[in-house]
């Protein structure tokens, strides 16, 4: 008597409709264009927006600025040595400098001291953002943003 | 041809099916004139697209995320870019155009809040930013809401009319401000 041969193949036709379901499901909850973000975190002062919990400054002390004009960019430390270093606002900002003059201030200060973004009221927020990027990448924790508008005749 | 008496051997052959042997398609002949008890399987081969449905769910598994959804970006708005942001978490959103501001804070089934604030102090905005506080204390009592909601604004918006906006939401009491910007990945 001949013995029936059993088929060793796996049937698969299951296989299809759990992939079919998989993909149904995977296709609806994907996700395709992510989005993402700055957290920031803003004292209730309203003199200054302070982001990040910054140190309180004593006069003493050295301020760090960043003013945003129009055409240009001005690294401003206050204190007992005053310093300006102006630089051409390129668009796009032009990070590898940028990046340079922050971590300059980072080896000197650390990344626990405040920097405060000041720009005119015509700078577009575009500007604004890369130039977070640019400090925030170069490792400064405390950034600060002013409340007020800088106006073309304090150059 | 041979003749013998009383026999005639013939030597008339069966002619083939062409003439020219060069011409005889054996095989054509046999898948035409086999036997009709024979059935032709009518079902697709399916193996390939097991294959293809794979490389589908592994490429789909890979786009899932939990967060980092773009829920809404407004149709005027193109976000500046950015390379060190992290993920957006979802938080009521705030999105800031030239003339309009746009608060979506409600379930996903409900529109987005159009404001046409041009005027400060933005009264709208400010009464809705309440409501909203009202109802998330309403709905989870004795939890402390977080006062974080998601800012974002087209890259050609005049710092102004944001640091405005932030003033607001920062005496308003929501601190906690997430700047929303796209990914900027290294030109090669």
């Amino acid at each position: 008597m001949a013995r029936k041969k059993i088929s060793q193949e796996l049937d698969l036709t299951p296989f299809i409709g759990l992939f079919a379901m998989l993909v149904v499901l995977l296709l609806v909850t994907a996700s395709w264009s992510k989005l993402y973000s700055f957290k920031t975190k803003f004292s209730k002062s309203v003199e200054s927006l302070s982001a990040n919990e910054p140190q309180p400054d004593k006069k003493k002390e050295t301020t760090l600025k960043i003013q945003i004009y129009g055409k240009q960019i001005i690294f401003v430390e206050e204190g007992p040595k005053p310093k300006k270093s102006p630089m051409a606002l390129q668009q796009p900002l032009n990070a590898v400098a940028l990046g340079q003059k922050v971590e300059a201030w980072l080896k000197r200060f650390g990344a626990k001291k405040q920097i405060t973004i000041e720009s005119e009221g015509k700078v577009g927020y575009g500007v604004l953002i890369e130039m977070y990027d640019v400090i925030f990448g170069a490792g400064m924790e405390a950034i600060a943003f002013s409340t007020g508008n800088l106006k073309a005749e304090d150059l | 041809m041979s003749h013998e008496l009383g026999r005639v051997e013939s030597q008339v052959l069966t002619p083939g099916f062409n003439l020219e042997p060069q011409y005889d398609l054996v095989q054509t002949r046999k898948h035409l004139f086999r036997s009709k008890g024979r059935s032709i399987p009518e079902a697709l081969p399916l193996t390939s697209m097991i294959d293809m449905f794979s490389m589908v769910v592994i490429f789909l598994i890979m786009n899932f995320s939990a967060n980092g959804d773009a829920f809404y970006v407004a149709r005027d708005v193109v976000l500046p870019k950015a390379k060190n942001a992290d993920l957006m978490e979802s938080y009521p959103l705030v999105s800031i155009l030239q003339d309009r501001i746009y608060l979506d804070a409600l379930p996903a089934d409900q529109p987005q809040i159009e404001l046409e604030e041009k005027i400060k102090p933005y009264p709208k905005l400010r009464r809705l930013l309440k409501e909203f506080l009202t109802k998330e204390l309403r709905e989870n009592p004795g939890k402390k809401p977080e006062m974080t909601v998601n800012i974002q604004a087209d890259k050609a918006t005049p710092m102004s009319r944001v640091r405005e906006v932030m003033k607001l939401l920062v005496e308003e009491g929501w601190t906690g401000i997430q700047l929303t910007v796209r990914k900027k990945y290294d030109e090669k």
